[in-house]
C-alpha cells in the first residue's frame, strides 16, 4: 500500500498542472465511438471497449454516463489527456464522514470527487489507510468499509489511465546530439515503446555518457541526458499498470490469454504479432491524441485485423448503444404519468397513449433481456440485477395480457408502476460491475439457470403482482362500497394471481433444492437462500389456508397478500444481508436500510388502509363484496 | 372415526402449525449469523422442541436459560404429515373442482416423507484424497466416534467403532477381545487445550501428562470445532491403567498395549466404510482466462472394485453415482504434498422424493390453475 502511495505522490502531483474542469468535449464524444468497439478481455470475457468503459465509470461514480457525455468519451479523454481527465470530478462518495476522513472538503451538490482531490486525500491519510489495512475486515465500520474501497477504485482507476502510458509519445528529447542519435528531431517525444525498441543505441549512449566528464559531454554535442533518464525512470513506474487487456493472442482469441501493453514491454523480445499490434495500438494513441479522426477509423480498423472471435462484440456494442432498460424505465415513468392524468381528463385519449408507452416500454424490456440472452449464449437471469430486471419484464408482461382482459386501468395501473420499480432498482444494481459477468463453477450450468432460477423468480414475479393487486384492493376498500362490483373482480384476481405466485414459488423452490441435490449432495440444507424461497411459500400457504379455514375474509385475505411483498423482498434482498460481514461492499448497507424502510412503509400501509376500509365497509359488507 | 379424521385433517391446524413453523424459519434464518448454519439446523429445524430462551434471545449463547420447551421445526413437520395424511384419507369428497387441489397435496405429503427419510437414514460426510491416493470409506461431516483400533495384524487394522451414546461422559466402553475396559469421564464438542503446570498424577497417560482441555463455546463455524475427551483405562497392567485425553484431528496417537497387541484410541469423524473404491488420478482447476475466478472443477477417479478398475470424472453439477453412493466434487487443496480433490459423499434413501413430489405437485397445482380458469370462462366476462 506504502509503495503505492508514494508514487502517486511522486508522478502525479509534481506534474499538476491545474486546468479548468471543462465539459468534455464532442471531439472526445468522436474519439470514443470509434475506440468503443475495440475488443478487451475483461474479468474473463471478450468485451467491447465501451463496455469496459462503462462498467468502470458505473463502479467509480454510481452513472454510466459524466456530465451527459458517454463512458467512452469520458475514457478517451482518460487516455488521450489524462491531466485533464484527472480533474473530473469522477468518484462519488456518499459518506461525508469518509470525506472528512480524508481532509477534503464536503461537495454538498453532488458528492463527487475527483482523482486530485482523493488522491491527495489518500496520501495524506496514509497512516489511517495502513492501520486500516491491518484491521480484521468483520470488525471494520461502514465508514472504514468504504475508505479501503475507494483506495481500491482509485488504484484501479490510475492503473486504467497509465495502462497504455507505454504507448504514448511524451518522454521528450530536447538533447541534439541525442535526437541525431535516435534519428529524432531534436525536442521531438517518444514512446517508452520506441525506447525498448532503440535500447541497443540509447543504452549504450547513455553508458558511454554516463563515464564522460563534462567537458567529454560537451565536446561530443550531447550535454544533457539527465531530464531523458528521469523521465524514462517515471515511465517505467506505470510497468505495473497491466489491467488493460488490449493486446489480443495470435490465435485463440476467445480462449486465449490477452495481454496488456506494459506486459510486453518489459524488455522481453517481442514476436512479430505482438510487435505489429503494439505498433497499430500506437499509431491509434498517436492519431487519437492528434484529433485526426479520419485517421483513426483506419488505424482502429487495422488494428482490429487478424483477431478473429467466435462471437462477434459487434451485437453488444449495439446492445450498449440501445440502453434499453433506460429507455423502457423513462417509458414506464411516462405511462405511469399519463395513466395518472388520466384519471383527471381527456380520459380516452390519455389512456390510449399511456397503454401504448407501457406497451412499447415492455417491448424495449424484453427485447434488451433476448439480446442479452443472445450475447452471452445464457439464460436469462444469471445474477441480482438480471433476476430484477427479468421479474420487472414478467410482471408488465402479465399487466398486458391482465389489461386485455379485464380493461379497468387498474393492471395497467400496477404494471406501470412494478417497472418503474424494478427497472430503476435494478439499473441501481448494476454499479456492482460488468453485469454480463463470468459465473462462478457451481452456476455454470445452462440446464439449471433455465429451470430452478427462471421458475423461482417467475414466482416472485407472480407473488409481487399479486401482492400489489391485493394492495389495490385494500385501496379500493378504501374508497367505500361505492367500488362494491369491482371490488368482487380485484378479489378473484388476486386469488387466481396468488396460485399462480404458489405454483412458481413452490416448484422453483423444489427445483432449487434439486440443483442442490446434483450439485453438493443434499436436498435442503436450511440454508438462508433456501429458506427465503420457503418463507414466500410458507406465507402463501398460510394465507391461502386462513381462507380456507375460514379465519380470513376478503379484507383479511387482501392484508395478508399484500402482505406477501415483504417475504419477496426478503426472499430476494434479506438473505444477502446475513452475509453483510462478507461481502463488504457499501452497497449492502444502503440495501439493508432501503428493505427496512421498504417493509416498515408496507407495513405501515397495509394496517393504514385495512383499518379505512374495514371501516368503510363494515364487517358485514366487506364478506357481501365476496 | 371419521369425524376425528376430519378434525385431524382441517386447514384450521395447518394455518396455525405453519405459522409456527414460519416463526421458526425466521428466528432459525437471523440465528445462522450468530450461530452458525449447523448448530441453528439442529436446534430450530431439526429439532422436536426449542428451550423457548433459545426463540427469545437466538443471537446469544449466555442467555438466562428458561426451561421451557416450546415446539419445534421438526414436530411442526410431524403435525403437518399427520394433517395432511388426515386430509387426504378423511377429507371432503373428491369432486373435480378440488382435484387439483387434492394431487398437489399428495405431493406435499411424500416431500414431508422423503424429508423424514433423510433426517433419520441419509449419510454425508466428504473424503478427501491426494493424486494418486485410494479410499474406501467416508467421513462423517459432523457425527463423531471413538475408534479403538487393534494395529497389530500385519496387513489390515482391525476397528471397533463406538457412536452416539458412547461418546458422552459416563459412558464405558468394553470390547471383545480388548481385555481392558474404557470409562469417558469428560467430552466436550469444541475444546481449548492447555499445557499442565506442576506436579501431575501418576496415573495420568500420554497426553494427559502435559496438556489438560477444557470445553468451550461452539464455533459458528462447524468443522473449526475440536472436540476433545478424556478417558480412564483400567483392566490393564499398571503402566497401562490411567487417565487419556484425546482430540479431535489428533497428530500424535494414543496407544495401548495390552495381551501382546497394540491398540490405538482414535475420537474422529465417523467412518463409514463403502462398498468399493475411489482412487483420485488428476484433480482439474480451469480458470476463466486473465482471472482467478474458476471456470471448472474436476476430478478423474477410479471406481475400484476388486480387481476391476473403472474411470470416471467427477465435476461440478456432474456428481458420481454408485451403488447408492454420490461423490460431488466439493472442495479442493493445494499444498506442498501435491494436489488434492475433497468429494461430499452421500447415501439418501429418500432423494427420490423431492423429484417425484415436485412432478406431482406442479401436476396438481396446475390443474387447479387451469380449472380455476375454466370455471371463470364459463361464467363469462369475469376474469
Amino acid at each position: 500500500m506504502k509503495h503505492w502511495l508514494s508514487f502517486l505522490l511522486l508522478s502525479v502531483f509534481s506534474s499538476a498542472a491545474v486546468a479548468a474542469d471543462e465539459p468534455l468535449q464532442e471531439l472526445h464524444e468522436e474519439i470514443g465511438a470509434i475506440l468503443g468497439g475495440i475488443a478487451v478481455q475483461d474479468e474473463g470475457r471478450i468485451k467491447p471497449l465501451d463496455t469496459y468503459a462503462r462498467s468502470k465509470l458505473l463502479l467509480f461514480q454510481e452513472k454510466s454516463t459524466h456530465e451527459g457525455a458517454s463512458a467512452m468519451a469520458w475514457f478517451a479523454e482518460l487516455l488521450v489527456n489524462p491531466e485533464q481527465a484527472y480533474q473530473r470530478k469522477i468518484f462519488m462518495v456518499r459518506t461525508d464522514e469518509v470525506v472528512q476522513s480524508l481532509h477534503l472538503e464536503v461537495n454538498e451538490d453532488d458528492h463527487t470527487y475527483s482523482f486530485y482531490e482523493i488522491g491527495q486525500g489518500l496520501n495524506e491519510a496514509g497512516d489511517l489507510l495502513q492501520k486500516l489495512s491491518e484491521k480484521p475486515a468483520e470488525i471494520r465500520t461502514r465508514a472504514e468499509k468504504q475508505i479501503i474501497e475507494l483506495y481500491y477504485k482509485v488504484n484501479d482507476y490510475l492503473a486504467i489511465s497509465r495502462s497504455l502510458s507505454g504507448l504514448v509519445s511524451d518522454v521528450a528529447i530536447t538533447d541534439a546530439g541525442f535526437a541525431e542519435a535516435l534519428g529524432v528531431e531534436a525536442g521531438e517525444s517518444i514512446t517508452y515503446f520506441d525506447v525498448i525498441l532503440k535500447k541497443d543505441v540509447i543504452g549504450e549512449k547513455l553508458m558511454a555518457w554516463s563515464k564522460m566528464t563534462p567537458e567529454e559531454r560537451e565536446a561530443s554535442g550531447t550535454q544533457n541526458l539527465t531530464e531523458f533518464a528521469v523521465l524514462l525512470n517515471t515511465r517505467m513506474g506505470d510497468m505495473a499498470y497491466e489491467s488493460l487487456r488490449i493486446i489480443p493472442p495470435v490465435e485463440f482469441a476467445d480462449t486465449g490469454d490477452w495481454k496488456a501493453p506494459w506486459t510486453l514491454l518489459d524488455g522481453a523480445p517481442l514476436s512479430d504479432w505482438n510487435m505489429s499490434k503494439l505498433v497499430q495500438l500506437k499509431d491509434v494513441l498517436k492519431l487519437a491524441t492528434a484529433n485526426d479522426l479520419e485517421g483513426l477509423v483506419t488505424a482502429v480498423e487495422k488494428y482490429k485485423e487478424g483477431v478473429v472471435l467466435d462471437k462477434s462484440i459487434g451485437s453488444e456494442l449495439a446492445y450498449n448503444k440501445a440502453d434499453f432498460f433506460y429507455h423502457s424505465l423513462y417509458l414506464y415513468i411516462l405511462s405511469c404519468l399519463l395513466l395518472w392524468f388520466s384519471f383527471i381528463g381527456w380520459s380516452r385519449i390519455l389512456y390510449l397513449l399511456s397503454s401504448v408507452s407501457f406497451g412499447i416500454a415492455v417491448v424495449l424490456n424484453v427485447a434488451g433481456i433476448t439480446m442479452r440472452c443472445l450475447i452471452m449464449g445464457r439464460p436469462p437471469i444469471t445474477n441480482l440485477y438480471e433476476s430484477i430486471i427479468f421479474v420487472g419484464a414478467v410482471i408488465c408482461l402479465s399487466a398486458i395480457v391482465l389489461e386485455y382482459y379485464w380493461p379497468r386501468k387498474i393492471s395497467l395501473f400496477v404494471g406501470g408502476l412494478a417497472g418503474v420499480i424494478l427497472t430503476w432498482v435494478g439499473l441501481r444494481y448494476a454499479s456492482e460491475g460488468d453485469t454480463m459477468g463470468m459465473l462462478v463453477a457451481v452456476l455454470d450450468s445452462n440446464f439449471w439457470l433455465s429451470t430452478h432460477v427462471v421458475t423461482i423468480n417467475l414466482g416472485y414475479g407472480a407473488a409481487f403482482l399479486s401482492g400489489l393487486v391485493a394492495h389495490i384492493y385494500l385501496a379500493m376498500g378504501c374508497v367505500g362500497s361505492r367500488a362494491k362490483d369491482n371490488l368482487k373482480d380485484v378479489f378473484s384476481v388476486s386469488l387466481s394471481l396468488s396460485f399462480v405466485a404458489l405454483f412458481f414459488t413452490v416448484i422453483g423452490t423444489i427445483l432449487g433444492g434439486i440443483w442442490a441435490d446434483q450439485s453438493w449432495g443434499r436436498f435442503w440444507g436450511w440454508d438462508p437462500k433456501e429458506n427465503g424461497a420457503l418463507l414466500i411459500a410458507l406465507w402463501l400457504l398460510i394465507v391461502l389456508h386462513g381462507r380456507l379455514a375460514g379465519y380470513l375474509k376478503p379484507l383479511e385475505y387482501a392484508a395478508g397478500l399484500a402482505l406477501t411483498n415483504i417475504t419477496v423482498a426478503l426472499a430476494w434482498f434479506g438473505v444477502n444481508l446475513l452475509q453483510v460481514g462478507l461481502h463488504n461492499y457499501g452497497f449492502d448497507d444502503g440495501v439493508a436500510r432501503g428493505l427496512y424502510i421498504y417493509c416498515g412503509a408496507e407495513v405501515l400501509i397495509v394496517a393504514v388502509t385495512y383499518c379505512v376500509a374495514r371501516y368503510k365497509l363494515g364487517p358485514k359488507k366487506s364478506s357481501a363484496a365476496a | 372415526m371419521n369425524k376425528l379424521g376430519r378434525k385431524l385433517g382441517s386447514p384450521k391446524i395447518f394455518f396455525f402449525t405453519a405459522i409456527w413453523l414460519l416463526v421458526i424459519l425466521v428466528v432459525g434464518t437471523i440465528a445462522q449469523k450468530f450461530i452458525g448454519l449447523y448448530q441453528s439446523q439442529n436446534l430450530y429445524f431439526s429439532s422436536w422442541y426449542i428451550p423457548l430462551d433459545r426463540l427469545l434471545f437466538f443471537w446469544t449463547n449466555d442467555a438466562p436459560s428458561i426451561p421451557m420447551p416450546m415446539p419445534g421445526g421438526r414436530l411442526a413437520m410431524a403435525v403437518m404429515f399427520i394433517n395432511l395424511s388426515a386430509k387426504l384419507t378423511f377429507g371432503t369428497k373428491l369432486e373435480l373442482a378440488r382435484l387439483g387441489t387434492f394431487i398437489a397435496h399428495a405431493g406435499g405429503l411424500m416431500l414431508l416423507i422423503g424429508g423424514f427419510i433423510t433426517a433419520y437414514y441419509s449419510k454425508e460426510g466428504s473424503v478427501m484424497l491426494y493424486e494418486g491416493e485410494q479410499a474406501a470409506y467416508f467421513d462423517d461431516y459432523h457425527k463423531l466416534e471413538l475408534a479403538l483400533i487393534d494395529t497389530s495384524p500385519a496387513d489390515h487394522d482391525a476397528v471397533t467403532a463406538f457412536r452416539n451414546e458412547y461418546v458422552r461422559p459416563g459412558a464405558v466402553i468394553e470390547d471383545e477381545g480388548f481385555p481392558g475396559t474404557i470409562e469417558v469421564l469428560s467430552y466436550f464438542r469444541n475444546v481449548d487445550v492447555y499445557k499442565l503446570e506442576g506436579e501431575v498424577p501418576a496415573d495420568y497417560k500420554g497426553m494427559a501428562q502435559r496438556f489438560s482441555i477444557q470445553g468451550t463455546d461452539l464455533n459458528p463455524q462447524s468443522e473449526r470445532n475440536r472436540a476433545g475427551m478424556s478417558l480412564r483405562v483400567s483392566g490393564l497392567d499398571d503402566v497401562e491403567n490411567g487417565v487419556y485425553i484425546l482430540l479431535q484431528h489428533m497428530q500424535v496417537p494414543q496407544l495401548l498395549s495390552a495381551a501382546g497387541r497394540t491398540y490405538q484410541l482414535d475420537l474422529r469423524n465417523a467412518r463409514y466404510p463403502l462398498p468399493f473404491g475411489i482412487e483420485l488420478l488428476d484433480f482439474k482447476k480451469v480458470l476463466y482466462p486473465g482471472t482467478t475466478k474458476a471456470k471448472s472443477y474436476s476430478s478423474d477417479v477410479n471406481v475400484v472394485s476388486g480387481d476391476l478398475k473403472r474411470q470416471v470424472s467427477i465435476s461440478m453439477n456432474e456428481p458420481l453415482r454408485n451403488l447408492g453412493y454420490t461423490f460431488y466434487q466439493a472442495s479442493f487443496v493445494e499444498g506442498n504434498e501435491g494436489e488434492a480433490s475433497v468429494f461430499a459423499v452421500v447415501q439418501n434413501a429418500g432423494r427420490q422424493f423431492p423429484y417425484i413430489s415436485s412432478l406431482i405437485m406442479s401436476f396438481g397445482l396446475m390443474l387447479h390453475i387451469f380449472l380455476r380458469l375454466m370455471k371463470h370462462i364459463k361464467k363469462g366476462s369475469r376474469v
